[in-house]
C-alpha cells in the first residue's frame, strides 16, 4: 500500500501531471486506487466509456486499435487520460503486457480536483498545451 | 387600526414608526408657520405697512444668512443635536417675542415677521433632511408622499384654528406666539424621538451626520461656476429666480390689498389671513391627491411648465383693471394653489438629468438657497423703488411683474426643449440616478422617453431603463411594461411586473394567472401579489384551484406573498404553508425544501419566518443548501453568518456561499475578520475568507486583509495576497500602505533567502538553471515550488507598495527565464525600489550570480549557516509549512537516513493525515534500516 507521498513521487513524474505543484498533487493522489493487472488482463476496452485514466507504476501496456498494436506504455505514463478529458469513448483497447501495476484515477474524482483546486487545471492544460505541437506526445496520453 | 392604516398608506410595519413621527414633525412645522404668519404679518402691517418691502429685503437677507451658518454648523455638529438646537433657539425667540408684544414694544413685529419666515424656510428642510439620513431611499419613495401629507394638512388646520380662536376672542394675537413657540418645542420633541428611535443609544442616535462626496461643489462658489457651465441648469436657476421674484411681488400686492380693506383692524386681518390660508390649504390638499398627478400624466412638464407664469400673468392684469382683494385673493389663491403642487411638481422633475447625480443636491441647496433668497431680495428692492419711492399703487405694481413673468415664460418655453435633449442625452449615457431623484411623479413627456429607452439593448439596458420608471415617488406607467412580462430575462419581467403592480394596471389578470408558473420565484410572487390586489383572489385559495403548477412552485410565491404584507393572519398563513413545505415527503421533499428557501430569501427581514432557514442551511441537499444560502445572503441576519461562512469548505456549496456573503456586504466583515485570524479554524477554510473579502471590496474588508497580513501559513498569506492586489486592481484607493506589509516584505525576503540556503545545501545544482534534473527529490521539488511562491508573495507585497504595474511586468520578466528579459526587469526594479532593498532582492534573482554567491549572501542576511544534509533537514522537520515537513521526512524515510530517527521521532504530526501517514511510513523505513 502506497503512502499519498509515494503516490506524490510517483505522479509528479507522469508527463500528463509534471506541472503540477507537489502539494496539489496531494490532493489528487488522495483519491487515486492501487490497482494491478495480470499479463493479457485489459486495463479499457475500446470504444467504452472513459470512466478512469491509469498512472503506470510497474509493468507495461500495449496500446491497440481495431485489434491492431499501436504503442506499448511503460512506467510512469499516464494512458486513457485524453478521452477521459474529452468526455469521449477509449479510442484504444490498453492490454497489460505483463504484470502492471497502477494509479487509478476515476473521471469525477480528477473534475473534481481541478474544480476544486486550480493549480491542477493549471498545471494540465500547461501539458497539453506544451504537448500540443507533438501529436504523437498527446495522443499517448 | 394600526393594520388598517398601514395597509392603507402603503407604509410597512418597520417603518411605520419613523414616517408617523415626520408626518407629525412637518404636520405641526407646517402648522407653527401658517399660525405664525398669519398673526406675524398682520401685526407687522398694523404698524409698519409702508415698510413692506424692507422687511422683504431683510427677510431675504436673514434667511440667506441663517443658511449660511446652518450649513457651516452641519460639517461640525451632528445632525439631530442641529436641528433640535435650531427648533428650541426658535422656539424660545417666539417666547422672547410674546413677552415683548405683552409690553407693548411695536419693534418687535419686523422681528417676528422675519423669525416666521425664517423657521418657516427652514423648519420643513430639517425635516426632509432629516427623513433623507433616516429612510432608506426605497423607504423614502414609498413613504415620501404620506409624510408630504402632513405638510399639507398642516396649514389648513393651522389657518382655520388661529382664525377661529382670534375670531372668538378665545385667545389673543399675542398669545398664539406662545402656541407657535408650544408646536415648534413639539417639533423638537418629535426630532428627539426620531433620533433616539434611529438606534440604541442617545447619543449614538444623535450621531446622525449629513453625508457629504468628495466630488461634489463644496460652496456657492463653485456651484455658480459649475451651473455657469451648463445651460440647462443656467435655464433652470433663471426659472426659478424669476418665479420667486414674481410670487414675492405677489405676495406683497396680496398684503397691501388685504392691509387696505381691513385698514387698523390688525384682528380681522389676522383672521383672513387664517381663513385665507385654511381654505387655500384645503383646495391645495385636494389638487395634489386628485388632480396633479393626473395632469403631469396627461398632459407632461412641457405643458405644465408653462401653467403658472400663464396663470399668474391673466391674475396681474386682472389686478391692474380691478385692484380690489377678490381679484388679489383670486392671484394669490393661484399661487398658493399651483405653486407647491403642480409647479413644485414640474420643477423637481427639471433635475432630473442634471448629471452627475451626485452635484444635483448640491446644485438644488445653492438655487433653493442662495437664488432663490436673492430674487426675493432683488423683488424687495423694486418694490421699495416703485411702491415706496414711485408711489406705485398696489394693483400698478403689476407692471414691473409682468416683466418677471415675460421672462418666466420665454424661460420655460425654452427649457422644454431642452429638457428633452438632456434627458434623452443622459439616458443613452446611462448617467441618471434613480436612487437620486425627489421628482413626485414621472410626466407623460418624460415617460415617453424612459418607455423608448426600454425598447433596445439587453436585460442590463432594460433594467436600467425600468429602474427609471420608479425614480418618482408616484409610480409611473406605460404600455410598453405589459411587452416586458414576455420578457426572456427573470428580473426583467419581475420589474416590469412590480411597476404595472405599483401603477395598479388591473387589465393583465390573464397575464398574471398565465406567469404564475414562470420559472422564477419573485415573478410568481409578484403574480399571486397582483392577483390578490387587482383581481381580489385569495392567495390561499390559488393553492387548491387546481393550476397546472407545482406545487412547491406556487406555494413558495404564496408564502413569500403572504409574508411580505406584514398582516399577522397572513403571516400565520404563510408559516403553515412554510411548515408543510419543510415536512413534505419524498419523492416532492427536496422541490418543497428548495423553493420554501428561495421564498424565505425573498420575504423582506425582519421576519420570524426566517428562522426556518437554519433547518434548511443545513440541509444534505447540495440544491436546498445553496437556495438556502442565498436566501440568507438576501435576508443578512447576522445569526446565519456561522453557518455561511463555514459552507465556504465545501466545494459544492463554496459558490452559493460567497454570493451570499458578499451580499452581506460590510456587516459580515467583523465576522470573517474573527475566522480569518483564528488559528483554530481549519486551515481550508481560512484561506477561503481573503477571495469573500475582496468580492465585498469595501474600505473595511481592505483593512481586515491588512490587518492579518501576519500568518504563519504561507498559503493563506498568498491568499490574502491575491486578495488585496486584486482590491487594489479594482480601486486603489481601496488598498493603503501599512506597517504589516513593510514588515511581511522583510520577513518573506528572508524567508526566501533561507529556502536558497536549504536547497544549496540539499541539491546544489537545484538553485543553477535548468534547475530541474531526473533524479530531483520530491523535497528539492517541493522546495522549488515554495521559492517560487515566495517570490511570487514579495512581488505582491511589492505591488502594494509601488506601482502595480510595474511590479507586475518586473515579476514576468524575471521569472520568464530569458536573459535579456531578467536584465530588463532587474533595470524597472532598480529604479522603484530603494537601493538597500533592491540590493538585497537582487542577489536572489540575478542570474549572473553564482549559486556559490548566493550561498553566502544568503548566510549573511540569515545570520546562520546550514552545514550539513541533516541540519537542512531536520530545520524542514521543525518548519510550520506542513507540506515542507511531509516531504523531509518522506526523504529521510527514503534516504534511511537513521541519524534523524530522534528527530523524527520529536515532528509533531497528529493534526494533519498526510503528516501523520508519512511519520508513520518513515519510522517504519528507519526501523527496517536498523534491522537490516
Amino acid at each position: 500500500m502506497l503512502t499519498t507521498l509515494e503516490k506524490v513521487d510517483i505522479l509528479r513524474k507522469a508527463s500528463l501531471f509534471g506541472e503540477i505543484p507537489t502539494e496539489s498533487l496531494a490532493r489528487l493522489a488522495a483519491v487515486t486506487q492501487e490497482t494491478s493487472f495480470q499479463a493479457r488482463e485489459a486495463l479499457f476496452q475500446e470504444n467504452a466509456p472513459a470512466g478512469a485514466l491509469f498512472v503506470l507504476v510497474e509493468g507495461q501496456v500495449d496500446l491497440r486499435r481495431g485489434g491492431k498494436h499501436i504503442q506499448t506504455q511503460g512506467a510512469f505514463r499516464a494512458v486513457g487520460a485524453l478521452p477521459l478529458l474529452a468526455e469521449q469513448p477509449y479510442p484504444d483497447s490498453a492490454v497489460a503486457s505483463q504484470l502492471v501495476r497502477a494509479l487509478r484515477i476515476e473521471r469525477h474524482e480528477l473534475s473534481e480536483a481541478m474544480s476544486e483546486d486550480f493549480s491542477i487545471t493549471r498545471g494540465i492544460l500547461r501539458t497539453l498545451s506544451r504537448l500540443a505541437a507533438g501529436a504523437d506526445q498527446l495522443s499517448s496520453l | 387600526m394600526i393594520n388598517y392604516l398601514q395597509k392603507a398608506l402603503n407604509v410597512r410595519r418597520d417603518e411605520f414608526g419613523a414616517a408617523s413621527l415626520l408626518f407629525l414633525y412637518l404636520f405641526f412645522i407646517i402648522a407653527a408657520y401658517i399660525m405664525g404668519q398669519s398673526v406675524g404679518k398682520a401685526m407687522y402691517l398694523n404698524a409698519f405697512a409702508r415698510y413692506l418691502p424692507h422687511a422683504i429685503i431683510a427677510t431675504a437677507l436673514v434667511v440667506g444668512i441663517f443658511a449660511s451658518v446652518y450649513i457651516r454648523l452641519s460639517h461640525h455638529l451632528r445632525l439631530g443635536l442641529l436641528i433640535i438646537g435650531s427648533l428650541l433657539f426658535f422656539a424660545l425667540s417666539f417666547v422672547v417675542f410674546w413677552w415683548l408684544t405683552r409690553l407693548r414694544v411695536t419693534w418687535v413685529y419686523p422681528l417676528i415677521y422675519i423669525w416666521v419666515y425664517l423657521a418657516g424656510a427652514m423648519g420643513p428642510t430639517m425635516g426632509w433632511t432629516l427623513g433623507n439620513c433616516l429612510l432608506t431611499t426605497r423607504q423614502a419613495r414609498r413613504v415620501f408622499g404620506f409624510i408630504g401629507a402632513g405638510a399639507i394638512l398642516g396649514a389648513p388646520c393651522a389657518g382655520l384654528f388661529v382664525a377661529d380662536v382670534i375670531r372668538a376672542g378665545h385667545m389673543r394675537m399675542e398669545t398664539v406666539l406662545l402656541v407657535v413657540a408650544a408646536a415648534l418645542g413639539l417639533c423638537a420633541f418629535l426630532v428627539w424621538m426620531l433620533v433616539r428611535q434611529a438606534s440604541e443609544g442617545g447619543e449614538a442616535a444623535l450621531a446622525l451626520a449629513v453625508p457629504v462626496s468628495g466630488d461634489v461643489p463644496k460652496n456657492f462658489r463653485q456651484s455658480w461656476s459649475h451651473i455657469r457651465g451648463s445651460r440647462y441648469l443656467l435655464l433652470i436657476t433663471g426659472l426659478i429666480a424669476a418665479g420667486c421674484a414674481a410670487t414675492t411681488i405677489i405676495g406683497y400686492q396680496f398684503d397691501m390689498i388685504a392691509y387696505a380693506r381691513y385698514g387698523a383692524d390688525k384682528v380681522s386681518l389676522a383672521v383672513f389671513f387664517g381663513r385665507f390660508n385654511g381654505y387655500l390649504g384645503l383646495a391645495a390638499f385636494v389638487l395634489q391627491m386628485f388632480v396633479t398627478g393626473r395632469l403631469m400624466r396627461s398632459f407632461g412638464i412641457r405643458a405644465t411648465l408653462l401653467v403658472l407664469p400663464v396663470v399668474f400673468l391673466a391674475g396681474t392684469f386682472a389686478l391692474l383693471l380691478a385692484p380690489i382683494l377678490l381679484t388679489a385673493c383670486l392671484l394669490k389663491g393661484s399661487h398658493l394653489l399651483l405653486r407647491f403642487s403642480l409647479d413644485k411638481s414640474s420643477t423637481e422633475l427639471l433635475y432630473l438629468p442634471v448629471v452627475p447625480p451626485g452635484i444635483k443636491s448640491q446644485i438644488k441647496s445653492f438655487i433653493d438657497g442662495f437664488i432663490w433668497r436673492t430674487a426675493d431680495g432683488v423683488a424687495g428692492v423694486l418694490l421699495l423703488v416703485f411702491a415706496n419711492k414711485l408711489k406705485f399703487s398696489p394693483g400698478r405694481v403689476g407692471l414691473v411683474n409682468i416683466v418677471f413673468l415675460a421672462a418666466w415664460i420665454v424661460i420655460a418655453y425654452s427649457l422644454r426643449r431642452e429638457y428633452l435633449n438632456i434627458l434623452r442625452q443622459a439616458i443613452e449615457q446611462r448617467q441618471l440616478d434613480p436612487e437620486r431623484t425627489t421628482a413626485e411623479v414621472l410626466d407623460h413627456t418624460t415617460t415617453e422617453v424612459l418607455a423608448h429607452a426600454l425598447e433596445r439593448g439587453g436585460e442590463e439596458q432594460v433594467l436600467y431603463g425600468l429602474s427609471l420608471f420608479e425614480a418618482a415617488r408616484e409610480p409611473a406607467w406605460h404600455p410598453v411594461l405589459r411587452r416586458l412580462l414576455e420578457h426572456s430575462s427573470p428580473s426583467v419581467r419581475q420589474r416590469a411586473f412590480q411597476l404595472l403592480n405599483d401603477a395598479g394596471d388591473g387589465s393583465i389578470v390573464p397575464q398574471a394567472e398565465k406567469l404564475l408558473s414562470d420559472e422564477s420565484l419573485e415573478v410568481r410572487t409578484e403574480a399571486v401579489h397582483y392577483l390578490a390586489v387587482h383581481a381580489g383572489r385569495d392567495p390561499l385559495a390559488l393553492l387548491k384551484s387546481g393550476l397546472n403548477i407545482p406545487t412547491p412552485n406556487l406555494q413558495g410565491a404564496v408564502v413569500a406573498c403572504c409574508a411580505r404584507t406584514g398582516y399577522p393572519d397572513m403571516v400565520s398563513a404563510a408559516e403553515l404553508i412554510l411548515y408543510t413545505m419543510l415536512s413534505a415527503s419524498p419523492p416532492e421533499d427536496a422541490a418543497s425544501r428548495r423553493e420554501a428557501a428561495r421564498a424565505l430569501g425573498a420575504i423582506p427581514p425582519p421576519s420570524k419566518l426566517h428562522t426556518s432557514l437554519v433547518e434548511l442551511l443545513g440541509d444534505f441537499r447540495p440544491e436546498v443548501a445553496q437556495q438556502a444560502l442565498l436566501a440568507a445572503g438576501k435576508i443578512r441576519r447576522r445569526e446565519f453568518l456561522p453557518s455561511v461562512i463555514e459552507k465556504l469548505q465545501e466545494p459544492n456549496l463554496r459558490g452559493a456561499a460567497r454570493a451570499a456573503l458578499a451580499q452581506y456586504g460590510e456587516l459580515a466583515v467583523g465576522t470573517l475578520h474573527d475566522y480569518l485570524d483564528n488559528d483554530a479554524i481549519p486551515t481550508g477554510l481560512r484561506r477561503q475568507i481573503p477571495h469573500v473579502l475582496a468580492r465585498i471590496a469595501t474600505p473595511a474588508a481592505a483593512a481586515v486583509l491588512t490587518d492579518s497580513l501576519l500568518q504563519s501559513d504561507p498559503n493563506l498569506r498568498f491568499e490574502i495576497l491575491r486578495a488585496l492586489n486584486g482590491l487594489q486592481r479594482r480601486d486603489p484607493t481601496l488598498v493603503q500602505p501599512s506597517p504589516e506589509v513593510a514588515d511581511l516584505l522583510e520577513s518573506e525576503l528572508i524567508g526566501y533567502y533561507r529556502s536558497v540556503q536549504i536547497l544549496a545545501t540539499l541539491d546544489p545544482p537545484a538553485l543553477q538553471p535548468p534547475y530541474r534534473h531526473a533524479d530531483e527529490l520530491l523535497l528539492t521539488r517541493a522546495l522549488r515550488e515554495r521559492m517560487v511562491h515566495e517570490l511570487n508573495r514579495i512581488f505582491r507585497l511589492l505591488a502594494l507598495l509601488y506601482p502595480p504595474r510595474d511590479i507586475f511586468s518586473a515579476y514576468a520578466g524575471v521569472t520568464s527565464g530569458r536573459p535579456q528579459l531578467q536584465a530588463n526587469a532587474l533595470e524597472v526594479l532598480e529604479h522603484l525600489l530603494p537601493v538597500d532593498f533592491y540590493r538585497r532582492l537582487a542577489y536572489g534573482l540575478d542570474p549572473e550570480i553564482s549559486p556559490k554567491e548566493k550561498l553566502a549572501f544568503a548566510q549573511h542576511l540569515c545570520r546562520t549557516s546550514l552545514l550539513s544534509n541533516a541540519e537542512a533537514l531536520r530545520v524542514l522537520l521543525f518548519s510550520k509549512d506542513r507540506w515542507l515537513c511531509a516531504c523531509a521526512l518522506h526523504t529521510i524515510g527514503e534516504l534511511r537516513l537513521v541519524d534523524l530517527a530522534a528527530d523524527v521521532q520529536a515532528v509533531p504530526h497528529e493534526h494533519d493525515a498526510v503528516l501523520d501517514e508519512t511519520w508513520r511510513w518513515t519510522r517504519f523505513q528507519l526501523a527496517a534500516a536498523r534491522t537490516a
